[in-house]
């Protein structure tokens, strides 16, 4: 933000735009990493996978109903449909990534396994939700999302045709290179959500397995903190704060944080033996995937869909400024 | 085909996506896409082209071609315009790529020659080519109508980008021939260098262009104050950009691929911006990293090879597909006109630099044929004229992609020609060697009758360094100590042996007393062993032994200096009593080139910290060009000690050491036996007699035999083995006259205390378990031997054994451990080896033992004489898997051929493994 157009103007509109094709595949990348940590088979993971999109649905649903409640009378510059913004938001604000230190290692595993699953749930909404914004019927939109998910597992077949037997470092690099860019490329071509086509193809790799999967998860690990921050950067760039999106961001981190936590209780009991019974206070901490889908949803649908992105950008500080406070008073109880 | 397989998917999957796109999406949507498809394809069809013999480049400019918007359409117009985002940043790159290749330091003392070569030929083909271009011009597909100061710029332009030429299509040809010699090393240099040269050259000709059509009211003082701001700021942004990625490398050096294209991004966008010329400043950046950042140079070039090629290769695709392949066609002639003019001035040039340079003239006529290829540096240059002067620029990048096709084809294939000419392709002659040791190969001394006799060394190391000798000729040069070694010389104190086939020189040096009990005894052997051991002995440092040592050390030196002919004779010097041979050398003889084998331990640099004079010897051993160690635990501790006691820059990747502005790489390589010649030995039929007549005059007649062969050494662990055996005796006394151990015991140093000290502990202990343990009637239990056995006799013994055991306390190798092993062709036999000696680091299958550990070492004994014969052949042969795969020979010749290769090929490892990047 600081360094954005409306800060210093290093990140000025000339440079973004330079940046703007790095995005998709930046969001690609963190599809993949999703998707190649996915692996279902460990014990217990389906009982934590029903618990985290249960906690990621309620407070999905939670943050979309109070964002279409106010957005119609708080958002006016835009011709977004209001049901879009909401569902946009309270996509966003249902991930959570990081994870709270001082838990014992059993609960802090537990709850590790549901933010990384907790991000499913929400990445297919996204996905879908980006095509309706395209497409002109739900159906329309489903079928959308289904021809490019066949195109993004043929992408990754490709990949995987040519990673498999190749032994030459440099060549390795290139074919993992390219098949990253042409899967972010293609979401973003189709104006549809590059985490979902990430994701479906990490997990195409992550079930055919061998050196494919190895030599992709390789360089994805290496490039992974760059285009972290990149993300973060173009995504604070690109805010635009007002009075009326630092108020709604308030907002979003108040209903945000009531949904985790109702949804924590939930998931609690789902979850069973070995989570810990403040899960939601554990999951109020945002991580960055919801950043990540919003200017997602800019890149996609448009500028229209700032708001949101500055609402969930500030919404994230401030999130993360609560986890950081609720922490402390954890460890001292 | 699997590679086809996934192109006919992705093409697949693109023509699908176009169908499923919409319109009106944001701009830059498809950019991302078009990067994976072309970087993909491209890639494919490189390699499918390279199966054929023909350029990867190639292959990425006709894929670009094929799928671009005038044929394919499988890359649209607007992914194509999309796909020229990467261009800025693929030059810069190109620019960057070239200054990383000029390493002033590695050019050295041939710079001059190198200048004078490079700067003739550039001039005389620069002006032959600007007047045929001038007279020409009307009927050159460019601008036929330009006049005046429009028609000169564009000239300009022009004969700059036809002249330039493509290190990496020479770095290939060489690397792809195996050329070793002096026209590749000329070649190369020389690319580097008029690339270099044409970089500035095009920045100047660039803004001298941009005056003539963009600003062409710019007068006077005006006009040069703006040339001299984008020329020396372009210089300056570089050269601070340069720096400030040279310290990032130097202090951060995480994602280092990232920076260095972020990098390329920063010049490429700020250069433009601020009317720096982006293509001088990488220059620049890339000369000052490459001679700033000396010790993380091989990080750096991995970051270029990991960041580079898909940058490139999508350049390559982008040009590819800004091509319509009529007008390719329509500017056949021209490009072929343009190629033939180009050669002829090339050859022209390259003479009057060799009449200039005086260079050797069988070199100097075949330079011209590895100036021929032409692949990125100049499809850079179009595409930076075609960007900015569209139409004529359009036109020049069509003439030069047309130039290059041919360039590219008929390039290698010249240089091929010439490196063959010049005897570059004929297998590496040999060159005389220098070997320095401070024992000698031959002995002489007199019997009784005055006749003299002389006796050959038979430790495996000289064994191997005299077959080196044998078959490459030269001098050896070392201490005379045998008796009658004076009668046998010439004036000159030589001889040549072998005595009867002589094939090199001996050159003896005669060191007199008391300096060689001062530096053998004394320095040497009571103050470097002990300090290199980790045993309980106090290294002992005098000042007159030190003085003498530094003596010792000058005068091998000086011996060196008056027996080297040739500058190019490598010398090898040999182990820790000359470790100041090398400095010494140097003043004499700036340009040698030695290699030192260190064939003892180490110390840790703690340890290291107790000789008074180990800064002297740390900077002695890093004045030779290679320094190679037994043990990579070795190496390790000589970089630590050369990074925290002489402060020295260390290249960890590449095991270098930058000290006092000369490189020395440190590797460790084990040594080996002559396996072939104990082989022989054991296959010999006369070696069972040899088994007789030993058994005989060992008086061996139990059943269950091992075996010691050491020196008598404080670090052998000898009284450790002793009492191993005692407590193995006391807990099977069945073994009692059963079984003997033999211990071959070869007096050494007796002069110094610590070593009769050892020697007279020995034969108590052996008295005193003989006693303890004899049976009236039966075997002794210690057979010990005090006298050196030949290596036939030490064949047959091994092969009596059931056992053997090597018990060092500290050991650089130990290579009785390796004998052992070798002579044992029937896979029977055990070997005990200490953990503690450098064999066992290869050796893991012998049975380890801890030598301070008497009662476990007494376990390992026991479990070698009960071990099954089925266990004992699996490891046998394991053990003898590892000692055939690395003789002697294999250790010389790695050695040697380390050290050749660090001045054979200095400027091909400038430009080394970038070959696929078509720069």
């Amino acid at each position: 933000m600081a360094l954005g157009p409306r800060g210093l103007g290093l990140l000025s509109p000339a440079v973004l735009s330079f940046l703007d094709p790095v995005v998709p595949v930046a969001l690609a990348t963190l599809g993949v990493l999703v998707g190649l940590g996915i692996g279902l088979d460990r014990r217990g993971d389906r009982r934590l996978l029903i618990a985290a999109n249960l906690e990621s649905g309620l407070t999905m649903l939670a943050v979309a109903v109070g964002t279409a409640l106010v957005a119609p009378a708080a958002i006016t510059s835009t011709t977004v449909p209001p049901w879009m913004l909401a569902l946009v938001a309270g996509i966003c604000a249902a991930t959570s990534l990081t994870l709270p230190a001082g838990t014992s290692v059993e609960s802090r595993a537990r709850v590790l396994r549901v933010v990384e699953l907790d991000v499913l749930l929400p990445i297919l909404a996204g996905g879908l939700v980006l095509a309706a914004a395209r497409e002109s019927s739900l159906l329309a939109a489903v079928s959308l999302v289904t021809q490019a998910c066949i195109v993004t597992v043929a992408l990754g077949a490709t990949g995987w045709l040519l990673l498999a037997r190749t032994s030459v470092d440099t060549e390795q690099r290139v074919f993992a290179i390219a098949t990253l860019l042409l899967v972010g490329g293609a979401a973003d071509y189709l104006s549809l959500s590059a985490l979902l086509g990430g994701l479906v193809a990490g997990t195409f790799w992550q079930s055919v397995g061998g050196q494919a999967r190895d030599c992709i998860r390789r360089d994805v690990i290496y490039v992974q903190h760059p285009l972290l921050v990149l993300v973060l950067l173009v995504a604070g760039a690109r805010t635009d704060p007002s009075p009326t999106s630092l108020g709604l961001a308030v907002a979003y981190v108040c209903v945000r944080t009531a949904g985790k936590v109702a949804g924590g209780l939930m998931a609690k009991r789902v979850a069973g033996i070995g989570a810990p019974p403040d899960l939601g206070v554990h999951l109020i901490s945002p991580g960055i995937l919801g950043v990540a889908f919003a200017l997602n949803a800019v890149r996609a649908i448009g500028s229209d869909m700032s708001v949101v992105l500055t609402v969930v950008v500030a919404g994230t500080i401030g999130a993360e400024l609560l986890a950081g406070l609720s922490q402390p008073r954890k460890a001292l109880e | 085909m699997r590679r086809l397989t996934a192109l006919a998917l992705a093409v697949g999957a693109m023509l699908w996506l176009r169908e499923l796109g919409v319109t009106g999406t944001v701009g830059s949507a498809g950019t991302a896409l078009a990067l994976g498809f072309a970087l993909l394809g491209a890639w494919i069809a490189g390699d499918v082209l390279r199966r054929f013999h023909l350029p990867r480049l190639t292959g990425y400019l006709v894929f670009g071609v094929i799928v671009g918007p005038y044929l394919g359409n499988v890359i649209t117009e607007s992914m194509a315009a999309q796909l020229h985002v990467i261009t800025g940043i693929a030059t810069t790159l190109i620019a960057l790529i070239a200054g990383l290749t000029l390493n002033l330091e590695r050019l050295g003392r041939r710079l001059v020659t190198i200048t004078y070569m490079t700067g003739a030929t550039l001039a005389v083909a620069i002006i032959g080519l600007s007047a045929i271009a001038w007279i020409g011009w009307p009927w050159l597909p460019v601008a036929p109508d330009a006049t005046g100061l429009a028609r000169v710029a564009m000239v300009a332009l022009l004969v700059v980008m036809v002249v330039s030429f493509s290190p990496t299509m020479a770095a290939a040809v060489i690397a792809d021939t195996g050329a070793r010699g002096r026209l590749s090393d000329m070649v190369l240099a020389m690319v580097i260098l008029a690339d270099l040269m044409l970089l500035v050259l095009f920045s100047v000709c660039m803004q001298l262009a941009r005056v003539v059509f963009e600003t062409g009211e710019g007068e006077g003082i005006d006009l040069l104050v703006r040339f001299a701001w984008e020329i020396g700021g372009a210089l300056a942004f570089g050269v601070l950009l340069g720096a400030l990625f040279a310290l990032y490398m130097r202090y951060i050096g995480r994602e280092v691929t990232l920076a260095l294209l972020a990098v390329c991004g920063v010049l490429s966008q700020v250069g433009t911006t601020q009317q720096f010329e982006p293509l001088l400043a990488a220059v620049a950046a890339g000369l000052v990293i490459e001679n700033l950042a000396v010790a993380q140079g091989d990080t750096l070039r991995a970051a270029v090879q990991r960041g580079a090629p898909p940058v490139l290769v999508v350049f390559f695709v982008a040009v590819g597909t800004s091509l319509r392949l009529d007008a390719v066609a329509a500017i056949g002639f021209g490009a072929i006109a343009l190629s033939a003019v180009r050669l002829g001035f090339i050859r022209l040039g390259v003479r009057a630099g060799v009449k200039l340079s005086g260079l050797d003239e069988h070199i100097g006529k075949y330079a011209w044929t590895g100036l021929v290829s032409q692949a990125g540096i100049t499809l850079g240059f179009a595409s930076v004229v075609a960007a900015e002067f569209a139409g004529w620029g359009n036109q020049v990048q069509l003439l030069l992609v047309g130039s290059i096709a041919i360039h590219e084809l008929v390039g290698p294939i010249l240089f091929r020609h010439g490196l063959a000419r010049a005897g570059d392709l004929d297998a590496p002659v040999s060159r005389p060697l220098v070997v320095v040791s401070n024992r000698e190969p031959y002995l002489h001394s007199q019997d009784g009758d005055g006749r003299i006799t002389s006796s050959a060394a038979t430790g495996g190391v000289a064994v191997a360094l005299d077959a080196l000798m044998r078959e490459r000729g030269g001098v050896w040069i070392a201490h005379g100590a045998g008796p009658a070694d004076r009668l046998v010389v010439d004036a000159a104190d030589k001889l040549g042996v072998p005595p009867e086939s002589p094939s090199y020189v001996l050159r003896r040096l005669w060191l007199e007393e008391p300096t060689f009990s001062a530096y053998y005894g004394g320095f040497a052997n009571e103050g470097v062993w002990p300090l290199c051991h980790v045993v309980d002995v106090r290294p002992k440092f005098r000042n007159e032994d030190w003085a003498a040592y530094k003596d010792v050390n000058a005068r091998f030196a000086a011996a060196i200096h008056a027996e080297l002919a040739s500058p190019d004779a490598p010398v090898f010097i040999q182990d820790y009593h000359l470790a100041l041979v090398a400095p010494a050398l140097r003043a004499y003889r700036p340009e040698a080139k030695t290699a030192l084998f260190w064939h003892i331990p180490w110390p840790y640099p703690d340890r290291l910290r107790i000789c008074p004079w180990r800064r002297e010897i740390l900077a002695g051993l890093l004045a030779n060009d290679l320094l190679a160690f037994q043990l990579e635990r070795d190496r390790r501790n000589f970089l630590m000690a050369a990074e925290e006691d002489l402060g020295a820059e260390i290249d960890s990747e590449a095991s270098r050491v930058r000290f006092e502005g000369r490189h020395t790489t440190v590797v460790s390589v084990p040594i080996g036996v002559d396996y072939d010649r104990i082989q022989a030995i054991a296959a010999d039929p006369s070696l069972e007699q040899e088994q007789e007549r030993l058994k005989n005059l060992l008086g061996l007649r139990a059943e269950l035999i091992g075996i010691g062969v050491d020196r008598l050494d404080y670090t052998k662990g000898i009284p450790e083995r002793l009492a191993a055996l005692d407590a193995v005796m006391e807990r099977q006394p069945g073994l009692r006259g059963r079984m003997t151990f033999v211990q071959i015991g070869v007096p050494s140093r007796s002069e110094l205390q610590s070593y009769a000290e050892i020697e007279a502990e020995i034969s108590r202990r052996v008295a005193e378990v003989n006693a303890r343990h004899a049976v009236p009637g039966g075997a002794p239990a210690i057979c010990y031997y005090r006298a050196p056995l030949t290596a036939f006799s030490l064949a047959a013994l091994y092969r009596l054994a059931h056992f053997c055991v090597v018990s060092s306390l500290s050991d650089g190798m130990n290579l009785v451990a390796k004998e052992f092993v070798a002579a044992r062709d029937d896979e029977d036999g055990v070997l005990v080896l200490s953990a503690l000696a450098g064999a066992a680091q290869e050796l893991d299958t012998a049975l380890l033992i801890n030598p301070y550990d008497v009662e476990g070492f007494a376990d390992t004994l026991s479990r070698a004489i009960d071990m099954p014969r089925e266990e004992r052949m699996a490891r046998m042969r394991a053990m003898r898997r590892v000692v055939a795969g690395r003789n002697v020979f294999i250790w010389a010749s790695d050695i040697l051929e380390g050290l050749e290769s660090l001045w054979t090929k200095p400027l091909h490892y400038s430009v080394r493994g970038w070959e696929e990047m078509s720069v």
